[in-house]
């Protein structure tokens, strides 16, 4: 197990390699400049060059490269270049709240998920059924703008002022605050993923309980709750796992729709700002970090799935 | 108090402030000579006085002697010389160095007195120290103003979150007893429209700095809420490059500006949120304006001009359009279609904006601007259509308008000086290469609570005078 977890920690870094090297060619090819975004619509050519050579940005493509490397990985994460400060430590209050906002999804995705997926599935056919797939399928078929606008219309002040529409506030600052602004992007991001695992946990169910080993279960004389809980709800997870950590990197660095109609600083907008602004090394920084976040999610899912089967092992 | 903005501040510079977010938050924080108000008057802030040579190449600033930094030092002249280097410095790479002004240097001599020497003459020149790059600031702190400013004005900064908001407090030993009325201000950045305009609803924001059209009518249904707007300077021309065929015939341009109905502009693009403009880029409400009657739409004497110039079947031509902001497209469809009753025909072709940057904007022929309100009428004309003006991207060049702006930028008297804009005005109108339909609307809103606030013109958010009911 340890060995498989080296090796793959190892493909992880090639990728991310990839990784940056894509992110860099990309914006290179780009049209605009991070100097006219930093300088404004009335700036003139000399200023920006001025600008351009004083942010180094005048070198060749592979020369800022490698000195961006070079300082990445020693943790230098570089200077946003139309922030002005250091990129580290805004990157990672920006992953920290987008961190917050994904858990928090995460735990009502695996809760409500599983949980509406094992009542569909044990009521097959049946009206409950029918009406948790319906549910499922407007929530995935809703986009986020639309449904985090509603949700803010009708919870956050337009029809009944239960709930902040928006903002943020820092968990240490004013626990109650952070709580409460957390809820209504959490429900818009949930209703993404939703349909995803119901679908996977209910069909799992379904087949599951076909099995020979639940009708042993039964004919042992195990309780109904019993089958299900013990029984079928362990082979149930398997895809359902792989279904969610497939979504971790979107819960984290995706969401950018949600962030801007809820005002949450997350990373999603940092990236979207940092692109608007040809902010290389901010750009770099973020996708970066992203990168490892899911390449190191995706291998913790694994090693949990593997955990959860020990029938299967990786050669 | 909660104020929102659509935007978020990049730095808490005022040396490398471009955005409304950052024009606000400076103006709490740090003060400037002299300061400009709604109305579009010069009024003492930091200078108590000042005065200009007989040929407006020298002025002179008086300073007062109460003001104090929050770091306890006393601001003087030298500070001002500081700051105004800083911007000038082309190692600081500011996007104001080219936008005081032709300042050759700044002298103290006395610690109340700053004396600004012009390479040539100016006599609007105390108004382009109203802009954010005219912000005092203490020498000791340059270094780490991004994120800690240091300032003299009614407010410090409390907390900055990049992205999310900025919050100032109070400054009790700040000079003015009429200014700085609130105990503290929040600026929070709302990217989503709707998402803004519930905050203002509920009463989480108290001041909505800028209502998008599109927003308008349920701003003015909210209880408790006020719109305050004014006509803006902000013009969002159709540039028609000259030394392009068949712009190079004024004819031509003319006829595509008879074909114009600008009252249609402005109830059709712009939902009723602006006033028509005649095709010079001065608005109705500064002092200075041209009062000549607007264009009006005249689709047969189009058809004359456009016959007199040998094209009595039209022609088509490509007119461009950069995405990042709706207005640009939705000007263009609409000149699309006011322009094919004469036979013309435009099609829209619309990029994103850093292409518009890299390829379009002063390169093509024809496509549609965005430019915001200067503080100068020189400004705001002269880099325009002066020839060789570094705005200038009609390619344009008229010695009789180069000579009335020159004229007028010395000219210390304010009679002879309108007139001269005036006829510089009159000129653009009649002869000038481009079309501008309008003027958008500077728009805002705010909770009955809030006391003296006001739109500006130049979209120039003020906080220091505003106070709250209790």
């Amino acid at each position: 197990m340890a060995v498989l977890i080296v090796r793959r920690l190892g493909s992880l870094a090639v990728t991310l390699l990839l990784l940056s090297v894509i992110v860099f060619g990309v914006t290179q090819v780009l049209p605009g400049n991070v100097a006219q975004m930093i300088l404004g619509p009335y700036s003139t050519p000399e200023t920006q060059q001025a600008l351009e050579k004083n942010l180094k940005l005048d070198e060749p493509a592979w020369q800022q490269y490698r000195d961006w490397l070079t300082h990445f990985v020693r943790g230098d994460w570089g200077t946003s270049l139309r922030l002005g400060q250091q990129i580290r430590p805004i990157l990672l209050l920006r992953l920290q709240n987008s961190a917050y906002l994904a858990l928090s999804s995460l735990i009502g995705v695996v809760f409500f998920g599983i949980g509406l997926g094992i009542l569909a599935g044990i009521r097959q056919n049946r009206p409950t059924d029918h009406l948790i797939a319906l549910f499922a399928f407007l929530g995935i078929s809703i986009p986020a703008f639309v449904s985090g606008s509603l949700l803010i219309i009708l919870f956050g002040g337009g029809v009944w002022n239960l709930l902040p529409g928006s903002g943020y506030r820092s968990p240490t600052e004013d626990v109650r605050g952070w709580l409460t602004r957390l809820v209504l992007p959490t429900i818009t991001l949930m209703l993404l993923l939703l349909a995803y695992v119901i679908r996977m946990t209910r069909s799992s169910i379904i087949e599951v309980l076909t099995t020979n080993y639940i009708r042993a279960a039964r004919l042992k004389g195990a309780s109904e709750r019993d089958v299900i809980l013990r029984h079928a709800l362990r082979n149930a997870l398997l895809p359902t796992v792989t279904v969610i950590a497939i979504n971790i990197g979107f819960m984290l660095g995706s969401v950018v729709i949600i962030e801007q109609i809820f005002a949450y600083p997350g990373i999603g907008s940092l990236i979207l700002f940092a692109v608007s602004n040809r902010d290389l090394p901010l750009l770099q920084a973020s996708v970066m970090v992203i990168g490892i976040v899911t390449g190191l999610a995706n291998l913790v899912a694994d090693v949990l799935y593997m955990y959860l089967n020990p029938r299967i092992r990786y050669r | 108090m909660t104020v929102s903005m659509s935007q978020s501040p990049s730095s808490l510079d005022p040396a490398f402030g471009i955005n409304g977010p950052e024009y606000s938050i400076t103006s709490w924080i740090y003060d400037n000579l002299v300061q400009m108000g709604p109305d579009l008057q010069l009024k003492p802030m930091v200078a108590t006085e000042w005065k200009a040579n007989e040929d407006a190449s020298v002025w002179t600033f008086k300073l007062r002697n109460d003001v104090f930094f929050t770091n306890g030092r006393q601001l003087v002249a030298d500070d001002v010389i500081f700051s105004i280097m800083r911007i000038l410095n082309k190692d600081t790479g500011s996007p104001g160095r080219t936008g005081l002004g032709p300042i050759q240097t700044v002298e103290a001599p006395d610690p109340q007195t700053a004396v600004f020497k012009l390479a040539s003459p100016y006599s609007d020149f105390p108004l382009e120290l109203t802009q954010r790059w005219g912000r005092v600031v203490p020498k000791e702190a340059a270094a780490d103003l991004k994120t800690k400013p240091v300032g003299s004005g009614p407010y410090m900064l409390a907390e900055y979150t990049p992205g999310a908001q900025v919050r100032v407090v109070r400054n009790d030993k700040h000079w003015d007893k009429n200014a700085g009325l609130v105990d503290e201000i929040t600026l929070r950045t709302f990217p989503d429209e709707v998402a803004e305009l519930t905050a203002l609803r509920n009463g989480d924001t108290q001041i909505m700095f800028d209502v998008p059209s599109s927003s308008y009518d349920q701003a003015k249904k909210i209880d408790g809420v006020t719109i305050t707007e004014v006509a803006s300077g902000t013009w969002v021309p159709m540039i028609m490059r000259v030394d392009t065929k068949p712009f190079d015939n004024p004819k031509v341009r003319e006829a595509i500006k008879y074909c114009m109905d600008r009252p249609q502009f402005v109830s059709t693009v712009l939902l009723g949120k602006g006033t028509v403009a005649n095709d010079n880029n001065v608005p109705p409400s500064h002092p200075f304006v041209w009062k000549a009657e607007p264009r009006k739409q005249d689709i047969a004497k189009a058809k004359a001009l456009l016959a007199e110039a040998g094209m009595p079947n039209g022609f088509e031509f490509e007119v461009v359009a950069a995405k990042d902001r709706s207005v640009r497209a939705d000007t263009a469809v609409t000149i699309q279609q006011m322009v094919k009753a004469a036979g013309i025909k435009f099609n829209v072709k619309t990029i994103d904006y850093d292409t518009y940057i890299a390829q379009v904007y002063k390169k093509g022929p024809l496509y549609i601007g965005y430019w915001a309100m200067r503080p100068t009428l020189d400004s705001q004309i002269t880099p325009f259509f002066s020839t060789g003006g570094s705005f200038n991207e009609y390619a344009y060049s008229n010695p009789k308008l180069d000579d009335t702006l020159a004229k007028a930028r010395a000219e210390l008297d304010t009679e002879k000086r309108k007139a001269l804009y005036q006829q510089a005005q009159q000129i653009l109108t009649e002869e000038g290469p481009v079309v501008i339909p309008y003027f958008l609307n500077s728009t805002s809103a705010y909770r009955n609570q809030v006391v003296g606030f006001q739109a500006h013109p130049l979209g120039y958010f003020d906080l220091r005078y505003v106070s709250l009911k209790k």
